[in-house]
């Protein structure tokens, strides 16, 4: 094994170690220090315990799905109170009590989550701080209900854990048992669509992903988990107060989180262990200057070293080859020549790029476009477009800038709604419906601009997308990094980038990020494949064999193809058929060589070229 | 320089500091004790020496320092030297716990003092209790601490008026008042103030039935503890037109609300006369701009008790601090002597020994008399005092009260018979849970 | 309630609205034209309100307050472009989270730093005698000062509009505002004009300090009561328009001032203004005067 993976996991294992010896080390340590308190030292313990939790569950959120959420301390408020309330109204008991807070917290974490939800990014997050204040004012002021700002004291726990070496311990097997779930989740296919929605959303969108939904489930699971927390909060504090729901106290896991790494899965829960012991020898020997100290340290590591603790040990191993002056792990680019070194025909047997059965015989219209319009304000960026796409064609649209072209195909893939007019593929009607709709029906998508998954590997970009269309990604258990990861392989050796399998796609060069773009709307099966400008940015050799690679593969597998492009020799070279736009119109249709003799072609096109030839 | 070397920097001048904050304060600061103790025990304090309280915390712990260096000079407690271990809370409940826990479990603390707010202590209590600690309080004096059935800890000990004595007390005398049909109230939500008001309330209307509350329930309380605007409260007040302001908002509510009150109206006070909860604290913050002419009740106002043990006691605080002590520095001095006096008695620290010699027991107070700690809610029977505010003269840099009344404890003291129905549960509840209200026990109402 | 009881809770809702909005305002032009949530905004309104109750105490009320302002603000504009410069400019590419942490770790080291210099207590001034004194108006009284907050924000108000539509300046703000990646094509000094940007927006929450000052206590907390609220009001009238937060404004200043004093609304009126900003972002996100951005 080599140096990085020992040390990958060698501090995850002494991590839990510590935790799980820490009272016995405490009494190892009152035997030597008489002066020492045990009791204190468990009751710290105990503490970052619930922390490591509460951070974890927000990690889930924001380290795995990419969301910013301000109302996370409310879901942890929510659990306390649970405990409380029912203890001092019903006399229920504490672990009673804190059973039912999962169910509490979920029921809340998924009503304010569908609030929350109909908002995006900076909108979601102040959202979720209103409805955080909203709940915060409920436990301050209603006074009769909650008890308002004193909160709720004296919770009864059982005897047997009133010691603190007990309560520790049933603490840890609590937080145990909730972080192995959270683990296993992250590394379901589950965890892997969060992952490509943290990655890009858009991407995500297209391979199948309901976003919004699995936005719905993390929230709410991550809100669970917060309620469990808060519960744990109030059976060992033996308090609830409405604190705990204020927006700032959301500050807490952040801190935490960003501390400990908000990468790593364990990242939290060591940066919530190393939170607790230092603010409580700091704020005894700095009590004054404690905030600022804590602030100068989170600016610090936001400014420099964004990867957390967890990132310590990559560091280290970093610089140790740096020294050496052997190659830096970090900054390896592609050479960028991957396409060139794609074995077509091996390309075309995989097994992985099938066509999904689709019951449309070749030459049959497949998607069939009417009276399509949209508008932005005054502007007619699409009117009255009629476009059939046969069964096995290569179709292209052409057309100078401001055509149309990429309205008309976010359109088509749902990224837009038409304002008039219908989209029909397969006899199924597709307007207006959402992108992960429309591509689990068979339509897939490659962007004008690279969209790829840039911080995952190139082989799980693959994987996830494959998981994400074909369904999988509903399981939340399995592992995904197992799933599909031959196939995955195999196509990836074919289009030439299979040793760069484990990098991230986003270190990859230009030219071999496009090859990976190509690779996911071909691993997808998809019935019609849409190319927005596919050979954008690549040399001339390498659009040659892109185009090669493409025309062979639908050729074998009978997919169709719909692209639009700007060069004119991957035009004529590649497509069947060719449509004409211009201004937000259809202006005619053809064999390339009809089109290429139409004398209106050629004005609108002269007038572009004449513009050209000036500048 | 590339960025992974200058990460690498950073760290490492991070890790550095630390180490050296950490070694900084390694040497633990225990003291040895002079040759003639037996050793050094803590008497704990969290106080709000910042925060909205502030004003009150700086006075009682400064107190508490110069009590625990008088009961040193006399030989400590049960042979110890005692050193007095003070934390700020910020007038912050959940600080209050942290400092609690903190005091109990990692220092070791022999006995507690009470916080300021009644919050603090209804959550601090609980701890105390489970650690069988002795809690004094000084200055929270909500009487559910010690009649609730949920609350009850014997190891709670009072010294302060409660607010079923000087809730009853405002509330008799302003029913007394003529000419004063129509009230408006102030308070701070919590629970202290909803206690508080609930007693003036309860006595008011069994002195006056005719007296009227204008403003609804509901806006009686305000926001606590941050509250730094009161212009909702000052055009309420304008707007009900009331005979006379009943308040118990306190520190720097009370000077924040009278400041801004007066400009907005200069003669605000002369047209809605106020009856309010102070202390020499208050008197002082505002100095000068404190408004003449108000009816205050204060817990142990040092110019209203003369007596030589106060005198002498005025003398010291003055010489250490060049300050004049509150009330709050009077009742937490008495605190600290009634344990010191209850260890030496049982000749250990042992708090259950410790208990038997101050429940049942008599105390002699600065405030001039003795105080008894009753069995029960071990409430000792201190007395309160009202009067007008009206110019010293030049004598002190604040005014002081004319007309006064010392009300003795005995008489605002609440009746056994009702405490012991609190106590068994025995009263009706309304819809809240945590503030049993004495009004509706039998007793009160027959 | 009788028309004089109306004008009274309604000229204190247009008193909280004024400083409110002199606050937002700031917050929200940041926003829109660097598109950076500032959590340390309610930081810097907190630093010019302490610094102008120290002057104040230090060489009394009249003086005071004035030489104050121009302290609190000088200061406050000093530390606002220090946190552009060192801070912020190392995250205007970075994902809301890090600009959203970076600023909050701001908020700590400010508040620590305002605690370590002025002290925990609260502490007040008086008005300068200019604006002090007391108004009666249909038989209820009003402080002189409340008036001159909303005086002072409506000119406030005037010369943010004048600045942003008559000048150079305000033009180039204005499309930075409306598409900020045209801007360095333009060939204006981009980097310049956000530190600009962002020290009058500091300057804006520093006015908002000043003003406040005499007319409540100065406290530790001041940062976050108001950031909560300007947030709100930002939201609510659109992130980035100067209209938008004055109608929030005096819509958030009503419903505190009303609200309060009801027994039906008392103890959630602050709730109802949460209650507007989800509303509001779940139906409209960018505002009442916001432009929608996709």
């Amino acid at each position: 094994m080599s140096a990085r993976r020992v040390l990958r996991w060698a501090v995850p294992a002494a991590f839990v170690a510590i935790a799980l010896l820490l009272p016995p080390l405490y009494g190892l340590n009152e035997m030597v220090n008489p002066d020492a308190s045990t009791r204190f030292g468990l009751f710290l313990g105990t503490e970052a315990l619930v922390l490591a939790l509460w951070a974890t569950s927000y990690n889930l959120m924001l380290g795995y799905a990419g969301m910013v959420s301000f109302a996370h301390a409310a879901y942890y408020g929510i659990g306390a109170y649970t405990v409380a309330l029912l203890f001092q109204r019903y006399h229920v008991p504490a672990l009673a009590g804190l059973a039912l807070t999962p169910l509490v917290a979920a029921a809340f974490g998924l009503v304010t989550g569908l609030i929350a939800l109909r908002a995006v990014r900076l909108y979601f997050s102040l959202l979720t701080l209103a409805i955080s204040q909203l709940l915060y004012s409920v436990a301050f002021n209603a006074y009769g209900l909650t008890g308002g700002d004193n909160g709720i004291h004296g919770i009864e726990v059982p005897d047997a854990l009133s010691d603190y070496t007990t309560m520790y311990y049933f603490v840890a097997a609590v937080v145990a048992i909730c972080l192995v779930l959270m683990f296993l989740l992250t590394r379901s296919p589950f965890g892997a669509a969060l992952a490509t929605i943290r990655e890009n959303r858009e991407r995500a969108r297209s391979v199948g992903i309901n976003v919004r939904a699995y936005e719905l489930a993390v929230y709410t699971i991550a809100a669970m988990f917060a309620g469990v927390a808060g519960g744990l909060y109030a059976v060992f504090q033996q308090q609830a107060f409405p604190e705990m729901l204020y927006w700032t106290a959301n500050a807490q896991p952040v801190v935490v989180a960003l501390l400990g790494g908000i990468g790593s899965f364990l990242g939290p829960a060591l940066g919530a262990f190393v939170y607790t012991y230092l603010a409580s020898q700091l704020s005894t020997r700095f009590s004054n200057e404690f905030d600022v100290l804590l602030g100068a340290v989170v600016l610090l590591v936001v400014l420099v070293v964004p990867g957390g603790l967890a990132s310590v040990p990559r560091l280290f191993t970093t610089l140790r080859s740096r020294f050496r002056h052997e190659a830096d792990m970090e900054s390896v680019e592609s050479s960028g020549e991957s396409i060139e070194r794609a074995d077509l025909a091996r390309v075309v047997r995989i097994e992985a790029v099938h066509a999904d059965p689709t019951p449309v015989q070749r030459g049959e219209p497949l998607l069939v476009v009417e009276g399509l319009s949209r508008s932005f304000g005054g502007l007619r960026a699409v009117q009255d477009v009629n476009l059939v796409v046969h069964a096995g064609d290569r179709h292209a649209i052409i057309g100078p800038n401001g055509a149309g072209k990429s309205t008309l195909f976010n359109l088509i893939t749902g990224r837009l709604k038409p304002d008039a007019g219908r989209v029909t593929f397969a006899g199924h009607d597709i307007t207006g419906r959402p992108p992960h709709a429309i591509a689990r029906e068979g339509i897939g998508r490659a962007f004008q601009i690279t969209m790829i998954f840039p911080r995952l590997t190139v082989l799980q970009n693959l994987q996830y997308a494959m998981l994400a269309h074909r369904g999988y990604t509903r399981r939340p258990f399995g592992f995904a990094d197992r799933m599909f990861r031959d196939e995955a392989m195999d196509l990836l050796e074919a289009v030439g980038l299979g040793q760069y399998a484990d990098l991230p796609a986003g270190q990859l060069s230009h030219g071999d990020q496009r090859a990976i773009e190509l690779a996911i709307s071909l691993a997808l099966g998809s019935r019609l494949v849409l190319l927005d400008e596919p050979t954008a940015g690549m040399s001339a050799f390498e659009t040659h064999k892109a185009m090669e690679l493409v025309r062979r593969v639908a050729q074998e597998k009978r997919l169709t193809l719909l692209f639009c492009e700007h060069d004119m020799e991957v035009v004529f070279g590649s497509a069947q058929t060719v449509t004409v736009m211009h201004l937000g119109r259809v202006l005619t249709e053809g064999t390339p060589q009809e089109v290429r003799a139409n004398p209106e072609v050629q004005k609108v096109y002269l007038g572009e070229l004449e513009e050209e030839a000036v500048v | 320089m590339s960025m992974v070397r200058r990460q690498a920097r950073w760290l490492l001048a991070a890790a550095a500091a630390l180490l050296v904050v950490a070694a900084c304060g390694g040497a633990s600061t225990s003291s040895s004790g002079t040759t003639t103790f037996k050793g050094t025990k803590k008497l704990g304090l969290s106080i709000a020496i910042t925060g909205q309280s502030a004003i009150y915390g700086h006075a009682i712990s400064q107190s508490v320092k110069l009590a625990v260096d008088d009961v040193n000079s006399k030989g400590g407690v049960a042979g110890y030297k005692i050193e007095a271990d003070i934390l700020d809370d910020a007038t912050d409940v959940n600080k209050a716990v942290e400092n609690t826990k903190q005091l109990i479990l990692q220092d070791n603390v022999s006995v507690l003092i009470g916080q300021v707010t009644s919050a603090q202590c209804q959550a601090t209590s609980p701890i105390a209790k489970q650690n069988k600690v002795i809690l004094i309080a000084a200055t929270c004096n909500s009487y559910q601490l010690t009649n609730e059935p949920d609350l009850i800890n014997p190891y709670y000990v009072s010294v302060v008026p409660n607010t079923y004595m000087e809730g009853t007390s405002a509330g008799s005398l302003v029913g007394k008042l003529p000419n004063v049909k129509k009230i408006f109230i102030v308070s701070p939500r919590y629970l202290f103030g909803i206690s508080e008001t609930n007693a003036f309330v309860a006595s008011l209307k069994k002195v006056n039935p005719s007296a009227q509350i204008v403003n609804p329930e509901s806006t009686w309380y305000v926001p606590f503890p941050t509250n730094p605007r009161w212009d909702s409260t000052i055009n309420a007040i304008q707007s009900y037109k009331p005979d006379l302001v009943y308040s118990n908002i306190f520190a720097a509510d009370q000077q924040n609300f009278i400041k801004q009150a007066l400009q907005v109206d200069p003669d605000f006070f002369k047209k809605y006369p106020m009856t309010t909860l102070s202390s020499v604290d208050d008197l002082n913050g505002l100095g000068s701009q404190y408004p003449l002419g108000m009816h205050l009740y204060m817990r142990a106002p040092f110019f209203a008790l003369g007596n030589p043990r106060l005198d002498a006691f005025i003398k010291s605080y003055h010489d250490r601090y060049n300050e004049y002590p509150s009330d709050w520095a009077v009742m937490d001095y008495d605190a600290v002597q009634t344990w010191a006096k209850a260890g030496n008695a049982a000749g250990s620290l042992d708090p259950d020994k410790v208990l038997k010699q101050i429940v049942g027991k008599s105390f002699a107070s600065l405030r001039g008399y003795n105080f008894t700690i009753r069995a029960g809610d071990q409430q000792a029977n201190v007395g309160e005092t009202v009067g007008t505010t009206s110019d010293s003269a030049g004598k002190y840099p604040f005014p002081i009260l004319k007309d006064i009344t010392n009300l003795k404890g005995d008489d605002i003291l609440m009746p056994t018979t009702l405490m012991n129905e609190l106590r068994a549960g025995k009263c009706e509840k309304d819809n809240n849970p945590t503030t049993t209200d004495f009004a509706l026990c039998p007793s009160w109402k027959a | 309630m009788n028309p004089a009881q109306l004008l009274l809770f309604a000229i204190g809702g247009l008193s909280i609205a004024a400083y409110l909005f002199i606050v937002a305002a700031g917050l929200s032009l940041v926003f829109g034209a660097l598109r950076v949530i500032n959590m340390a905004h309610g930081s810097l309104y907190m630093i010019a309100a302490f610094v102008t109750v120290v002057v104040a105490e230090k060489l009394g009320a009249g003086l005071g307050f004035w030489t104050g302002l121009l302290v609190a603000v000088a200061v406050t504009g000093a530390v606002g472009a220090l946190i552009e410069i060192f801070v912020l400019r190392r995250v205007y590419r970075e994902e809301h989270l890090v600009q959203l942490l970076g600023t909050y770790a701001l908020t700590l080291v400010i508040a620590g730093g305002v605690r370590l210099i002025f002290g925990s207590n609260y502490r007040t001034m008086r008005p300068p005698a200019l604006f002090s004194g007391s108004l009666k108006m249909a038989g209820y009284s009003y402080s002189v000062y409340s008036f001159f907050m909303i005086g002072a924000a409506i000119l406030i108000a005037v010369g943010v509009y004048l600045m942003l539509y008559r000048t150079a300046l305000g033009r180039n703000i204005r499309a930075a505002v409306s598409d900020s990646d045209l801007l360095s094509a333009s060939g204006i000094d981009v980097a310049r004009l956000f530190t600009t940007v962002f020290v009058i927006g500091a300057g804006l929450a520093a006015l908002g300090g000043v003003i406040v000052a005499p007319s409540q206590a100065v406290g530790l907390q001041m940062d976050t009561d108001i950031l909560v609220l300007a947030f709100a009001i930002s939201v609510i009238g659109g992130l980035g328009s100067i209209l938008g937060s004055l109608v929030g404004s005096v819509l958030v200043g009503e419903v505190i001032s009303f609200g309060l004093n009801s027994q039906y609304t008392n103890q959630f009126a602050l709730a109802f203004v949460f209650i507007i900003m989800v509303g509001v972002l779940t139906i409209r996100p960018w505002g009442l005067f916001g432009a929608a951005e996709q």
